[in-house]
């Protein structure tokens, strides 16, 4: 249905467009300006991104069944095409996307080493491993390697947390 | 920076052992924190600071870079930290520029200016082969024709500075701003700009290599390694700047800590070994002691805002 | 001959040989880890050269530059994330060889083409040093601008099927670089008043989200869907037809390479980006490219080398730095008290003469350290896909920590990841995005400076030649790119009336 993803991809265009214009009317004038200012450059951006995201929209009514891709075909759509992803698929990413966000929120106070062990399990067992004690030891292998690299080699000062 | 601070503290450990006697200074170890990055201006200037600070003050002293937010984060580390002496941030004229521009939630009100232990001369530049030889040509050129002046960045001390001369000669000239000093460099040797305005030591190199020329220092007076260029007050036009660099901490410094300071840095700038350093990287010496330069950095944030606001960058 | 006695003067009396295959070895595995550019990874060696002779301080830097821009492809064409951004362009070709089977191949190809452009570029920076920096005194604003315009004309050939989603993904990348301080005013624009927005936003997150993270929730999305190919854990060299082949793709990179490492601010993001799109124009396989073409490894990998090394140019003739990892280098001169410049030749020449000497060195000794790396590389990626992905996002949320040690990067990683799932899932082509953020303050900064400089006058874009010369060019490569279809079209419309009347 190509159509119908190119429809929805040009209302977003639209959709971002119009945000982004609202804020570069919001930029503030200065007397230190050029002549082009610092809204030139996004007022134009954001004509153009909503102009684009019409004719999007317009091809894509017009086109009615699935558009076929002229000229070379990039990686990108050929994964897209291949795969046809469903609902239910972009609900399993949002499931990843918690696990991610549920890390942000525990590093400062837990501190690395247990918040990247808990990401490995949890990723992990979300990704299909079987929940046997190997997740458990792979996670506090690759916990600690990531530890010895990211802490001990390279010295980058990740959140200390309860063990600091 | 957990490696640094352990080279650093590698380094302010073998001097451990001649400080031992005039220890009465409130904490062990004094952090200063910078908001440049390893290896920049600023962080140089600091490392070799650290290394010759230690003794003085009877403290190791060791250097945390705090980067992001042109100065943002490194202030929000300040205002977080103990008013015991332990922790302070290597100012600039940056830390005032950042606070008015972008409105940080810890800015230079927050904090309290320690000492001032630099002061890096600003002046005017041109190429060496271009016909300017004072800088009543450079406003000359401006007043029949359109003047080209170039500043290393946006809102910033040349910037303003540019603009007041401007407004002082009373001048339409075309103030193009860089990313930094060397992009500027650039564009005044191949004869875009007709001037460029930086610090003397980011000029070093050109300056021996004779490729650019000094026209006018925006200082006070005359800078010593260059006696003959006139200051841009001499050339007729009020125009003063000092870029400071100092250190400033959390509000409510101890009386002790300060008096420490104020005791530490004249004697460090007399140092022999360490006047060879700091004169060799161009930079000048000029303590300001704790009241004045209190006041100083006050005023420059007022000078600063009312710039900014005249010129409706900000409100 | 004065300087290759001082070369090897300095490579014999101190341990820089060591230094530079140290170098080597740690920018390799920093350039592999998202998250970690080329100059994070040297800014991290920078207290440890404290202690070191000034030449064995800088090879060991110019060592792991060069090291770094090889590292960047590993992941590139092994979990299609660039490890640096000037590996972006790798990310196409290189993922498709390995989703074909021949990933060892791909590195091959890489290291080789690296191992190259190093050489290349050492030569570039010893013999040419001076009429190159000649060339970057010659760029004015105006000449910049119509060097991003170039570069942006590249997005008719990497936007696959629909130039009008090209487009609109390369104007959501260039809204990305609106984000921070204007570069006139100062003023802030689209920070939402938040302090980290204030430097702009580093393209390495979005480059990260954009690919990496898109690609584990399209895999996560699509969990079982996806027949996987084992690559093998061998790494292969091409036979000698290919590298024959290889070799104008090489020829367009170093090329590429030589002149954007030139320039300050252009830097090797676009100059692997074009050279891969010069190399596709005048290959004889233009329809291998975005299917695997071992040619569009070999450009960009041999470009962004390249820059490794003319990169340093401008850093020794100006004393400037052109890009955050010469500006690192710069700070290791500086921790030695020597003044960068045009008097460094003079003062501080056995400096500059062991640091080629080094970088000579670390070149070759690049082709022996990636050759021993790259098996464990492969057999990493090997592993079951449950593991391999979890083991992924946690090495991306270590590695874009430690850019500013800041948890907000870390959420407009993820921002970034979302808008790249819903990218994919809509079909459109994210490259261009990622050339439009690259290029965007470019161009724009250099347009509104060219008009501060004319007083509002257009014409200064038609008075500077080099200018003139960039947009005629970019605007022969668009109006190319969009006669193609049109032309392709006529000719097999043609074959088929010739089959037609000799049927």
């Amino acid at each position: 249905m190509a159509n119908r993803r190119d429809l929805i991809g040009g209302l977003a265009a639209i959709a971002i467009g119009a945000g982004y214009l609202s804020m570069a009317l919001e930029i503030r004038h200065s007397a230190l300006d050029d002549a082009v200012g610092p809204a030139g450059l996004p007022k134009v951006l954001a004509f153009l991104m909503i102009g684009l995201g019409a004719i999007l929209c317009v091809k894509a009514a017009l086109a009615g069944g699935p558009a076929r891709p002229a000229g070379p075909v990039s990686d990108e759509a050929a994964t897209a095409e291949a795969t046809g992803i469903r609902f239910s698929g972009i609900a399993r990413a949002g499931g990843l996307l918690a696990i991610a966000a549920a890390y942000l929120l525990v590093v400062h106070p837990l501190g690395y080493l247990p918040s990247i062990f808990m990401l490995l399990v949890a990723a992990s067992l979300y990704g299909g491993a079987a929940l046997t004690w190997r997740v458990f030891a792979i996670g506090a292998g690759g916990a600690v390697f990531y530890w010895l690299l990211f802490v001990q080699l390279l010295g980058i000062p990740l959140p200390p947390g309860i063990l600091g | 920076m957990k490696a640094i601070k352990a080279a650093i503290l590698a380094a302010a450990l073998g001097l451990a052992a001649q400080q031992a006697a005039a220890d009465d200074y409130p904490v062990d170890t004094v952090t200063l924190v910078t908001h440049s990055s390893v290896g920049g201006g600023s962080d140089v200037f600091l490392r070799e600071l650290a290394k010759y600070l230690g003794p003085k003050l009877g403290a190791n002293v060791i250097v945390e870079n705090v980067k992001g937010g042109s100065g943002a984060n490194a202030m929000a580390r300040l205002v977080a930290s103990p008013a015991d002496g332990s922790v302070f941030y290597a100012t600039t004229p940056t830390f005032i520029y950042t606070s008015l521009l972008s409105n940080p939630e810890a800015t230079y009100k927050d904090l309290e200016p320690l000492v001032n232990v630099f002061s890096d001369p600003e002046v005017i530049y041109t190429a060496a082969g271009s016909d300017f030889k004072s800088l009543k040509d450079v406003v000359a050129k401006a007043k029949e024709s359109r003047g080209t002046w170039g500043a290393a960045n946006p809102a910033s001390l040349e910037r303003q500075l540019l603009e007041r001369l401007k407004t002082a000669a009373g001048v339409e000239a075309a103030i193009v701003t860089h990313e930094g000093g060397g992009d500027m460099m650039i564009n005044v040797l191949n004869g875009t700009l007709d001037i460029g305005v930086g610090e003397v030591q980011e000029l070093q190199s050109q300056l021996e290599a004779k490729q650019v020329r000094i026209l006018a220092t925006f200082t006070a007076d005359r800078i010593a390694t260059q006696p003959d260029v006139p200051t841009v007050k001499e050339s007729g036009y009020d125009v003063v700047a000092r870029k400071f660099r100092g250190l400033a901490g959390p509000k409510g410094l101890p009386e002790n800590v300060i008096a420490a300071w104020e005791k530490a840095i004249p004697e460090l700038l007399e140092d022999p070994d360490y006047k060879a350093a700091y004169t060799a990287a161009n930079l000048r010496p000029e303590f300001i002691p704790h009241d004045e330069y209190v006041t100083f950095i006050d005023e420059f944030g007022t000078d600063t805002a009312k710039f900014l606001k005249d010129s409706g960058v900000i409100e | 001959m004065a300087m290759f006695s001082q070369a090897l003067d300095v490579l014999l009396t101190t341990p820089a040989v060591f230094f530079a295959i140290i170098g080597v070895a740690w920018g390799i595995l920093g350039g592999a880890l998202p998250g970690l550019s080329p100059s994070i990874t040297m800014a991290l060696l920078l207290p440890f050269t404290y202690s070191l002779d000034p030449a064995s301080a800088i090879v060991l830097l110019a060592a792991t530059y060069i090291g770094a821009e090889y590292g960047g492809s590993i992941p590139a064409i092994l979990i299609r994330t660039p490890g640096t951004n000037a590996a972006a362009a790798t990310v196409i070709d290189g993922f498709e060889m390995n989703r074909q089977g021949k990933a060892g191949l791909a590195l091959g190809i890489s290291l080789y083409s690296g191992v190259i452009g190093s050489l290349i570029g050492l030569v570039m920076l010893v013999a040419l040093s001076e009429p190159l920096s000649a060339v970057a005194l010659s760029f004015r604003p105006p000449s910049y601008f119509a060097l991003g315009i170039l570069g942006l004309s590249v997005i008719a050939s990497l936007s696959g099927g629909s130039l009008v989603k090209g487009l609109i993904a390369a104007v959501l990348g260039l809204m990305v670089a609106t984000i921070g301080t204007d570069p006139v005013t100062g003023g802030n624009r689209f920070t939402f008043g938040t302090a980290d927005l204030l430097a702009g936003v580093e393209p390495v997150l979005i480059m990260v989200g954009l690919f990496a993270v898109s690609e584990l929730f399209v895999q996560t999305a699509e969990q079982g869907g996806q027949i996987r190919v084992e690559s093998r854990a061998r790494i292969e060299f091409p036979g000698i037809a290919l590298a024959r082949r290889l070799v104008p793709a090489q020829i367009i990179g170093s090329i590429i390479g030589t002149f954007e490492g030139v320039m300050p601010g252009a830097g090797g993001t676009v100059a692997s980006f074009m050279s891969y799109n010069e190399a596709r124009r005048w290959s004889r396989h233009k329809e291998e490219f975005g299917n695997g073409s071992p040619e569009g490894v070999a450009a960009p990998e041999t470009a962004n080398n390249t820059v490794a090394a003319t990169a340093i140019i401008p850093l020794l003739s100006f004393g400037i730095p052109g890009s955050n990892s010469t500006a690192v280098l710069l700070g290791g001169f500086l921790i030695h008290g020597i003044t960068v410049g045009p008097m460094i030749f003079v003062k501080s020449a056995s400096t500059v003469y062991g640091l080629y000497g080094g970088m000579l060195v670390a070149s070759i000794a690049l082709l022996f350290i990636g050759m021993a790396m790259m098996g464990p590389c492969i057999w990493l990626v090997n592993r079951p896909r449950a593991y391999l992905n979890a083991f992924i996002l946690a090495l991306i949320f270590s590695g874009v920590f430690s850019i500013h040690q800041s948890l907000f990067d870390l959420v407009l990683v993820l921002i970034a990841g979302v808008v790249g799932f819903a990218m994919r899932m809509l079909k459109f082509p994210f490259l261009p995005t990622v050339l439009g953020l690259v290029l965007g303050y470019l161009i724009e900064s250099n347009y509104r400076r060219s008009l501060v400089l004319s007083g509002g006058d257009h014409s200064i874009f038609l008075e500077d030649p080099i200018a003139v010369g960039f947009l005629a060019v970019a605007a022969v490569f668009v109006i190319g790119s969009l006669l193609q279809p049109a032309l392709a079209a006529w000719r097999s419309r043609r074959r088929g009336e010739i089959r037609d009347v000799r049927g």
